[in-house]
């Protein structure tokens, strides 16, 4: 998944950054909202992590300026503003969650694990795949019941896989949910994922759509 | 009133006065006429004074007495038996008459003069009436006319203080003190200079509010979240638990911000809402946040009846920190992983119910204070409910404590009642 951090705090913007990136997303991490308008112009966030006070605009601005061009990317604020009238407004204008300064960086896992099962089209935790069983948000993979551990990189491109279950996912989808911006991607990056990720949980479990993509399950 | 009463009775004494200097006048001209003619006739009726013309009525009349009190003479209007059997000089009223007495030295004849009461009230009070009766007109006249001018010279005024009256108590949008009569115009402009700096002040108040929320929150969750970065990246097993203590004092930090930003907000007087809201979406909201915390989950059963409705002139935010705290003082004091409830009653009664020890009465009273605590495995701040009490006494509602609660042997309970409003 690609997310986009909107934060001006240097220490919490880097702690967020840090953390969302070792659940194997890539994150974009912009401290003012002239640099976010712009990247959102050319990439197709998953995500965006939303700080409301900025010092060169208001997030509520740049989220109802989303909502408006018609990008449904889920938005998680983030905000020190605890009012409900606050609360309100955001989720009125189009956010998915909200959360209170300082949180713990385990309930920001929760929250997006949370919106981004919510947007991959399924509300259940659990998702079955033939003898494979997966619970996302705890982020545990069983095989006939035995657990298997996947690192974040691999969570991240089964995550991106099965969200889209329905339909396949290109390489440069799996990239750029992957990576950020400036990071460097070497050229069978994702291949080599996919080849982990067939040997831990089966081969049948990815099937390549050649010239296409990737697809989980039948 | 008083003044018109007084020229009236003054009016009646000098009218008399005046009547019975006449009648006076008219003895002492008569009295030496008829003298004469006496002196010069047999007989009483005399051709020269029955030539007189009778056509006019007739309010004075005389008789002469000698000094036997024999009638010598007399009008012929006049009685034929004297007017008085005494014949002293002077003034006396008898029956219908008015009479005046005097005697002539030389001759020893008497004249009694006879004014017919009648006539003389007539006349006085004929004067009295064309005395009062443009008072009668003009007092009342007077009163509506003075009435009716300083009704409209004080509307400007009623209307200023309608304005006032009328605001909320969190309406401070500047006055209109134009159209004020000069001599109030200083206390207007005083008033809206008075609104003008609390409206300056609470702006102020909420800006510092809502900076300083940022100011603050935002480096302890900086802290915060690199503590946790530290943990996740640290491997020695006695750096990670010193690491771990880090977080938790700066939790503890955290939630003691939290609280002081709260009593500060409370103090300020935020609580009281310009018009009712409905308080069942702010306490669904609440409710759903608490619901989304991983380590909560499960814990709070949220029992409302279907469609109600609260409306209460309370601030939406302030309402939110009173069920937040309430909440939170359940969760953090019932049992771990205990059950919380949260009921919703008919009259604006919003119950939390947590398990647990019963608390002590003397405990109890005194929870609602300042950095008071309970006897739990707990360490808050012991802020919650001060600021919750705070805020509800701002919005004349009740916040009541029981330990146990009604009909139950153990667990507390927090019971807010809020003042209702019914919205047609």
């Amino acid at each position: 998944m690609r997310v986009m951090l909107v934060e001006d705090d240097y220490y919490l913007g880097e702690a967020v950054r840090d953390h969302v990136a070792s659940l194997g997303y890539g994150v974009d991490w912009m401290q003012r909202l002239a640099e976010a308008r712009e990247a959102a112009e050319t990439v197709a966030y998953e995500l965006i992590l939303l700080d409301l006070n900025l010092p060169d605009g208001r997030g509520i601005d740049f989220l109802k300026e989303l909502r408006r061009r018609g990008r449904d990317v889920p938005v998680i604020i983030l905000t020190a503003q605890d009012q409900i009238s606050s609360r309100i407004e955001g989720l009125n204008s189009g956010a998915d969650d909200y959360l209170i300064k300082p949180f713990d960086l385990s309930e920001l896992s929760a929250r997006v694990a949370a919106v981004a099962r919510r947007y991959g089209g399924s509300a259940n935790p659990l998702l079955q795949r033939g003898n494979l069983e997966l619970d996302i948000a705890r982020r545990i993979a069983n095989i006939e019941g035995k657990p298997v551990e996947l690192t974040a990189r691999e969570w991240a491109v089964l995550e991106r896989l099965v969200r889209n279950a329905s339909g396949i996912v290109s390489k440069s989808e799996i990239e750029d949910s992957l990576y950020e911006f400036g990071a460097e991607i070497e050229s069978n990056a994702v291949e080599v994922y996919i080849s982990r990720l067939r040997k831990k949980l089966g081969r049948d479990t990815i099937r390549t759509v050649r010239g296409v993509g990737y697809k989980v399950g039948d | 009133m008083g003044a018109t009463a007084y020229a009236t009775l003054t009016s009646y004494r000098e009218l008399n006065e005046a009547f019975d200097l006449a009648l006076m006048e008219a003895g002492h001209r008569l009295l030496p006429l008829v003298s004469d003619h006496i002196q010069g006739r047999e007989t009483v009726a005399s051709p020269a004074l029955r030539s007189i013309d009778r056509s006019h009525d007739e309010y004075l009349s005389y008789q002469v007495q000698d000094a036997a009190g024999q009638l010598l003479f007399r009008a012929p209007d006049a009685p034929s038996m004297p007017y008085v059997q005494t014949l002293a000089p002077g003034f006396k009223t008898i029956g219908k008459y008015r009479l005046f007495t005097d005697t002539d030295a030389a001759t020893g004849m008497t004249i009694t003069v006879a004014e017919t009461t009648h006539g003389r009230w007539e006349a006085v009070t004929g004067s009295i009436w064309a005395m009062l009766w443009p008072l009668v007109v003009l007092i009342p006249l007077n009163i509506v006319l003075v009435w009716g001018t300083v009704r409209a010279a004080m509307q400007p005024v009623t209307e200023f203080s309608d304005a006032i009256a009328s605001r909320g108590g969190r309406n401070l949008a500047p006055l209109d003190t134009s159209g004020q009569p000069l001599e109030l115009q200083p206390i207007a402009s005083a008033v809206a200079r008075l609104l003008e700096r609390l409206r300056a002040a609470l702006d102020a108040e909420r800006a510092f509010a809502a900076n300083s929320a940022h100011e603050l929150r935002t480096p302890i969750a900086g802290a915060l979240a690199q503590t946790q970065r530290l943990i996740a990246e640290l491997v020695s097993p006695t750096d990670r638990r010193r690491a771990r203590d880090v977080e938790t004092t700066l939790k503890r930090v955290a939630v003691l911000a939290e609280k002081l930003l709260q009593l500060s907000r409370a103090d300020a007087g935020i609580a009281l809402g310009e018009r009712p809201v409905d308080v069942i979406p702010v306490l669904d909201l609440v409710v759903g946040e608490f619901r989304k915390h991983p380590q909560e989950e499960g814990r709070i059963r949220y029992v409302r009846p279907e469609g109600i409705k609260q409306f209460s002139r309370v601030d939406m935010d302030a309402f939110a920190i009173v069920v937040r705290n309430l909440i939170d003082n359940a969760l953090n004091h019932g049992p771990r992983d205990g059950p919380v409830e949260a009921i919703v009653e008919e009259g604006g009664v919003i119950r939390i119910i947590n398990e647990g020890p019963v608390v002590a009465p003397e405990v109890l009273a005194g929870l609602k204070l300042r950095f008071a605590r309970g006897q739990t495995r707990h360490s808050g701040s012991g802020l919650g409910l001060a600021i919750a009490e705070t805020i509800v006494n701002q919005i004349e509602g009740r916040l009541e404590l029981f330990s146990p609660p009604p009909g139950r042997v153990t667990g507390f309970e927090a019971r807010l009642t809020l003042k209702v409003v019914d919205i047609v």
